[in-house]
């Protein structure tokens, strides 16, 4: 058997080579399919948590004002009440806490006792723009009977106060 | 018999060589002591380099023939050399084939009956295949004995010149005729070339741009006819005759067009009379007669045309075979290239998708690992891991939001404003989560109504239902609502 000549290493090499590639495009073209569904099927996953995650910045701009308060507790209830509706001492008493994000949590407190609704309503307005501020949550009026204007309420109020 | 002639190089030649492009060419025409030799350009420059006897001044002949080699083997040029008619064979061959491939394989059967020789002596190549009207595939053939080539060339290499082309003399005759003077349509030619030994004859017609009919060759030349009444000239009119009788009888209006060249075309005053008795025939010289057949092959070898090159097979000269190994390695080293070009494709695209999917698959794991503050998450879950993760925060972060929502204390108000704006009277007023429950007395069976659109103004859905005024004649009604 002779030896090769150059030119045929030459054309063996040319044929390897277009075989080989020939073989990858073919393979190439096959997983095609797969390999772009797969991309994007994860590039829908990357945009989901993008969303989860800009969804989760926006929702976490809501901490960021009570961070921002000089006083973390909120001013008690039995003082403003005293301010707004002299006259009338009320039944506080606390209830249940819901735990929140960065050591805040979510107090509520009621608030019980007979008083003009006109009073009430400086009271509840004086709780609202108090820092952290009292939010109203529940509440239940029953006319009293001794005036006219005047109610037994029960309130319930909310507020944020860091742990 | 006929094709067309102005697309001969043109057309894919049926075993000829491929003709390496050069820019210059050069053309001999060497006869028993007369030599011509020319040089052509693609700029259309014809230059005689030498038009003399071969034992003339050698020293300037030395210097022209060291040109021609210097230029050949630097690869620059080409020289082509004619082969006589006299000395070879060409003719159409027919086949009763209609397919092509099938058609070629018969075409040496064929040349080998038709040959006064074997075969297995000569050289041969076809050129022209193309399908007659009736779709039979026919080809043009030239052969000559192996001796007759290796004479030819051996008289050529005497003289210092290596001929990369022997081409036969009547196909580039016709074709140099073709292109100095334009055919008529339906008019015959005749390329009569005269050398110092032979005679040589292009036989064609105008039809479609010029068709060539038939080659012949005389072994009558100038040293035969140079004498007056010889019997060389009435044997070489016998001949010609003999020639002119076999072609189509032709329009009396469209002559015979008899074109002179080559050395011995000084001759014609002699010969023409000897041709008077047909009097179709028109004789004309051609410009530059001497040199014609020169130009003729150097025009040819330009135009990369090797129709009838019988310098082929093992006597093929190193150029060519220089060429072909070149063609072919670049051929190779294309298919290479290309093949290699394919597999980087291949591998590149295959690469940049899989980067892809991995740049896009870190981007993931950053986020997820950003959200969840987990330092490992199980691939493919991340989704559902960050939503499990973000659920719980999702409650911690709930007060905050609650805080920012509408306080019920802004019911209240609106409530009491509402009742006393319709005049009614609350008995009771409870609100728990979006429910809204009101008792109260009024003393008009409608005045609650106002209430209720109020609170539905508001953003309640309301439900209202009244009793009969009793005693005190207060309508009692109780009012609930639930936040839209």
């Amino acid at each position: 058997m002779s030896r090769p000549t150059r030119q045929q290493l030459w054309l063996g090499a040319a044929a390897l080579a277009v075989t080989l590639g020939v073989a990858l495009a073919l393979h190439a073209l096959s997983t095609l399919s797969d390999d772009l569904r797969r991309i994007e099927r994860k590039a829908g996953d990357l945009a989901t948590l993008q969303k989860i995650a800009a969804d989760w910045r926006a929702n976490q701009q809501a901490v960021q004002p009570f961070e921002a308060l000089a006083s973390k507790q909120p001013m008690p209830l039995a003082e403003l009440f005293a301010q707004h509706v002299p006259g009338v001492t009320p039944s506080i008493r606390q209830r249940e806490a819901r735990p929140a994000l960065a050591g805040w949590q979510a107090r509520r407190t009621e608030v019980k006792g007979e008083a003009p609704l006109a009073d009430l309503v400086q009271f509840l307005r004086a709780a609202a723009d108090a820092r952290p501020p009292w939010q109203l949550v529940e509440f239940d009026l029953t006319a009293a009977e001794r005036a006219p204007g005047v109610a037994r309420v029960t309130l319930v109020l909310e507020a944020l106060e860091k742990k | 018999m006929a094709f067309l002639i102005p697309t001969w190089y043109k057309t894919r030649l049926v075993a000829s060589i491929s003709i390496p492009r050069c820019r210059i060419a050069y053309g001999a025409d060497c006869g028993r002591h007369q030599l011509v030799v020319v040089r052509a350009t693609r700029k259309a420059n014809t230059t005689t380099l030498w038009q003399d006897t071969t034992t003339g001044d050698v020293t300037r002949l030395k210097t022209v023939t060291t040109e021609i080699t210097t230029a050949v083997a630097g690869g620059h040029a080409l020289l082509s050399a004619a082969l006589p008619a006299t000395e070879s064979f060409a003719r159409w061959l027919e086949t009763p084939l209609t397919a092509r491939d099938k058609a070629l394989k018969v075409l040496p059967a064929l040349l080998d009956v038709q040959l006064p020789f074997p075969l297995e002596i000569c050289l041969h190549d076809f050129a022209f295949p193309q399908a007659d009207a009736a779709g039979r595939f026919r080809a043009f053939a030239y052969a000559a004995r192996r001796s007759d080539v290796e004479a030819r060339l051996e008289q050529h290499h005497a003289l210092g010149l290596d001929p990369v082309l022997l081409q036969h003399e009547g196909g580039v005759l016709w074709q140099q005729a073709l292109t100095e003077i334009p055919l008529a349509p339906r008019a015959l030619r005749i390329v009569a070339y005269v050398g110092d030994a032979r005679t040589a004859l292009a036989v064609g017609s105008g039809a479609n741009g010029g068709e060539l009919i038939s080659l012949h060759g005389i072994r009558l030349g100038a040293d035969e006819l140079a004498t007056p009444d010889a019997p060389a000239i009435r044997q070489w009119a016998g001949r010609v005759t003999q020639i002119l009788r076999a072609l189509p009888v032709t329009d009396a209006a469209e002559p015979i067009q008899w074109l002179w060249c080559g050395p011995g075309a000084e001759l014609h005053a002699p010969l023409e009379p000897a041709l008077a008795a047909d009097e179709r025939v028109r004789f004309k010289m051609l410009a530059e007669p001497v040199t014609f057949l020169a130009r003729a092959l150097a025009h040819a070898a330009l135009r990369g045309d090797g129709t009838g090159n019988l310098r082929n097979g093992d006597l093929t000269h190193t150029a060519i075979l220089a060429h072909g190994a070149r063609t072919r390695r670049n051929a190779a080293l294309n298919l290479l290239l290309a093949g290699l070009a394919l597999t980087g494709l291949s591998l590149g695209w295959r690469a940049w998708l899989a980067n892809r999917e991995t740049r896009v698959q870190s981007a993931i794991v950053a986020a997820a690992q950003q959200l969840t503050g987990a330092a490992q998450i199980p691939y493919g879950q991340e989704v559902d891991q960050v939503q499990k993760a973000l659920k719980k925060q999702a409650t911690e972060l709930q007060p905050f939001l609650d805080a920012f929502q509408p306080s019920a204390a802004r019911d209240l108000a609106e409530v009491l404003a509402a009742a006393r704006a319709c005049r009614v009277t609350l008995d009771s007023l409870s609100h728990s989560g979006k429910a809204l429950i009101l008792h109260g007395a009024t003393d008009d069976w409608n005045r609650c109504d106002p209430l209720a659109a109020r609170l539905r103004a508001f953003g309640y859905a309301v439900e209202l239902s009244r009793e009969e005024a009793g005693a005190d004649e207060l309508v009692r009604f109780t009012l609930k609502g639930a936040r839209r």
